[in-house]
């Protein structure tokens, strides 16, 4: 299925771009979230995934703009949008 | 009741009393207001500024350390003559230039734990413009804990966020984020304009809270990305297990 990944905060930095149309094998947003980690190197990983690889908390998640809850991850469909964004705090 | 306004106030804020629903009240509440704004560098700064020409009626700025030539690119209420200088003492002089009704507490430290009470005792609301995620999360606590309201202002690179926190009725900032993005670098890419466009949104959040006009952005984010012209509000959530404001 295709995805279009928006990358927001730091993200985008590690990433090189704002968004991209991605296609991927699993609806299973973890899966997505480390293929883009094993893709975009080490930086951008540690920003989304804590040591265990589980979700880091200060991440948030929005599907077709919608935020999800991270305990909670919807499966993926199709042409949906994946939004990922990150805290940020300049001033 | 708020102050009365002089008539020489009443000339000076006139355009601005025009605004449907704020009239003569509600610059009468602005110029009995107080609020905190920390820090007051590239994003700050605009909130100080506009916050003093809109009539607040007193600034505590909490801001330390001396100006650096890297500051001026966005620092608007710093001036190249003062360079290695107090920033402090640019800003409260720059202030008072501009609007010299405006009382100006000026503190040249940044937040600390040790200050932060005391910071936030002084004011009826705070603007969160500080760059470290420590700083954030303190005023977040003591905020909730004397139960005033937050503006967060935050931006990276052309990008933005900005949110309003009501103790007790949204989420705090650690509902939104409950751990020190890992992250986090003390330096970071900013142009001046995208700092104030997140400033200036937080002071007209503020302005609408003291003087009880419109809706705000309390349980919202307002995410701008001036690279790609994108805006929109998102949702927020309480966390029931929040550690901050859980019990709130």
């Amino acid at each position: 299925m295709t995805l279009t990944v928006n990358y927001l905060g730091q993200l985008r930095n590690f990433a090189g771009v704002e968004s991209e149309s991605r296609d991927v094998e699993s609806g299973d947003v973890m899966d997505v979230i480390r293929s883009l980690g094993d893709a975009y190197g080490e930086d951008f990983a540690r920003v989304l995934l804590a040591d265990d690889g589980s979700l880091r908390p200060s991440v948030m998640i929005l599907v077709n703009d919608n935020p999800v809850q991270k305990d909670a991850l919807p499966a993926l469909n199709d042409g949906d949008r994946l939004t990922l964004m990150t805290a940020i705090a300049g001033g | 009741m708020p102050p009365e306004l002089t008539s020489e106030e009443r000339a000076v804020y006139e355009w601005q009393m025009w605004s449907r629903g704020f009239g003569e009240e509600g610059q009468r509440r602005l110029k009995g207001a107080a609020a905190l704004v920390s820090r007051c560098g590239g994003l700050g700064g605009p909130v100080a500024q506009e916050l003093a020409a809109a009539g607040i009626g007193k600034l505590v700025i909490a801001h330390g350390g001396n100006l650096k030539p890297s500051d001026l690119n966005r620092q608007i209420l710093m001036t190249h003559d003062w360079i290695g200088k107090p920033r402090i003492e640019s800003i409260t002089r720059r202030l008072g230039e501009l609007n010299p009704r405006c009382e100006v507490t000026g503190v040249p430290e940044n937040v600390t734990e040790e200050n932060v009470e005391q910071l936030v005792e002084q004011v009826d609301i705070v603007f969160d413009c500080a760059p470290l995620f420590n700083e954030r999360f303190l005023m977040n606590q003591e905020c909730v804990r004397q139960g005033k309201p937050l503006v967060e202002c935050a931006m990276f690179d052309m990008e933005g966020q900005v949110t309003v926190i009501i103790p007790g009725q949204t989420p705090c900032l650690s509902c939104i984020y409950p751990e020190m993005p890992p992250a986090w670098k003390r330096q970071f890419p900013v142009f001046g304009a995208v700092s104030a466009t997140a400033g200036c949104i937080g002071v007209m959040e503020g302005i609408k809270i003291l003087s009880g006009i419109g809706p705000s952005l309390a349980g919202q984010m307002l995410y701008y990305d001036l690279r790609t012209m994108n805006m929109q509000k998102i949702p927020l959530q309480r966390r029931p297990d929040c550690a901050v404001c859980g019990g709130v």
